[in-house]
């Protein structure tokens, strides 16, 4: 009996010194984790810091586009003001000098700009709009919505040398319109309907602007042999928190040591 | 007498009692060691915690002088003003600013920086029109 006792004992003592044992294991193990989960969330705040203010900064450099962008929310209004042919030297110099100060400091970031120098692309958000130039600093815009997700288009113009001939108004009902109004010195072009899937022209005494509304929605505005100001508004269907930005893919953080990989794009407006 | 001795024996001696005086003792001592492991684990938790607090605390205040605009003139005296304004009193800091061509500028709120505490650190860019920069902080409790 007695030595039963002390086998059961025993047994106990040895149970609850691997319960102690295995808890010691756990509070370590916790301990390790908790370790590293605070050094990974400093690294993450790091990267986190650094990517806004990237984003901050190209944000502030697309002043020197010189394109006028604006975005009402409660109109459910995005508004383009720009010059074409437009000038894109100091714009181009400024993001390569940026994309090669910030790749030099931190060898983990990637600023994948060429698209941004070359065509300038903007997305709205939420509507997936595209407005871009096909060869920024040349004559030729170009906006693609994903689906006929807005309401009308109205483009306005202004030259330096007088109107010649002013497109032909159109009354015909459409899936959406396109408006345009042109002025210069000495004529101007009334607010007008334009028809789509045609090239609708504004000339001027020294060249022309060509204006084509197609019917999935995509317009291209084309300057040729002149200077024209062009506002582009877009009306869109109403959706909560309308802006504008740059597409994905613009800033890469690859931190491999820790794992962490970080895209982001930029919100301009 | 002589039953209540053979009851603490059981027949064994006293070697029984011994074992299991010394094996309760082992793990009371293995249980302590224990418990002020756990006590300074959490303690040290709570130390990364702090680092943590004051890194951000530091990257804040670099961030809001950059929003507000206190860092466009590239001016120590109005960041200086800037980061004395909005300092935590317990904490020393500096910040440091280059550019491609520029700098260092350096604003610190104590010359000395210590061998003994933690000093947390960061890094933000920004731009002053179409020039970029880059501007490091350190942070330590006083």
């Amino acid at each position: 009996m007695a030595k039963v006792k002390a086998m059961i004992f025993t047994i106990g003592l040895v149970m609850l010194s691997l319960i102690i044992l295995s808890l010691a294991v756990l509070i370590f193990n916790t301990f390790q984790k908790a370790e590293l989960t605070m050094s990974n969330i400093g690294a993450l705040d790091r990267i986190y810091e650094l990517d806004t203010s990237i984003q901050n900064v190209l944000k502030n450099l697309f002043k020197s586009s010189w394109i006028d962008l604006e975005v009402d929310n409660e109109l459910n209004l995005v508004s383009f003001k720009e010059r074409i042919p437009s000038n894109n030297t100091v714009f181009n110099l400024t993001l390569t000098n940026f994309k090669n100060f910030t790749e030099s400091n931190f060898d983990y970031v990637n600023l994948d700009l060429d698209n941004v120098a070359k065509e300038l692309p903007l997305i709205i958000t939420p509507h997936n709009i595209g407005y871009k130039h096909l060869n920024f600093g040349e004559r030729i815009i170009e906006i693609t919505p994903a689906s006929i997700n807005f309401d009308k288009y109205e483009i306005f113009l202004d030259f330096n040398e007088n109107i010649v001939s002013c497109p032909v108004e159109y009354s015909e009902e459409t899936d959406f319109d396109t408006y345009i109004q042109a002025s210069s010195p000495a004529m101007e072009c009334s607010l007008r309907k334009i028809e789509p899937d045609i090239e609708n022209k504004v000339q001027t005494e020294e060249g022309f602007v060509y204006l084509r509304a197609d019917s999935d929605g995509s317009l291209v505005i084309i300057a040729n042999d002149t200077i024209a100001w062009v506002e582009t508004k877009i009306w869109l269907n109403p959706l909560t928190d309308i802006n504008v930005g740059y597409p994905d893919g613009i800033i890469n953080i690859n931190l491999p040591e820790i794992g962490v990989s970080k895209t982001s794009s930029v919100r301009i407006r | 007498m002589e039953m209540e001795k053979r009851s603490w024996s059981l027949g064994l001696g006293n070697k029984a009692f011994i074992f299991s005086f010394d094996a309760m003792l082992a793990v009371l001592l293995v249980t302590l060691l224990l418990l002020v492991g756990n006590f300074y684990a959490t303690k040290s938790s709570e130390y990364s915690l702090s680092r943590l607090q004051m890194i951000r605390t530091g990257s804040d205040i670099l961030a809001l002088l950059d929003y507000d605009g206190t860092l466009q003139p590239l001016s120590a005296p109005t960041i200086e003003v800037g980061l004395n304004e909005l300092l935590p009193t317990s904490y020393h800091m500096r910040i440091e600013i280059r550019g491609k061509e520029f700098g260092p500028l350096v604003v610190e709120t104590s010359s000395e920086t210590p061998n003994d505490r933690f000093i947390g650190s960061g890094k933000r860019m920004f731009n002053v029109n179409a020039e970029s920069y880059i501007a490091r902080y350190w942070i330590w409790l006083k």
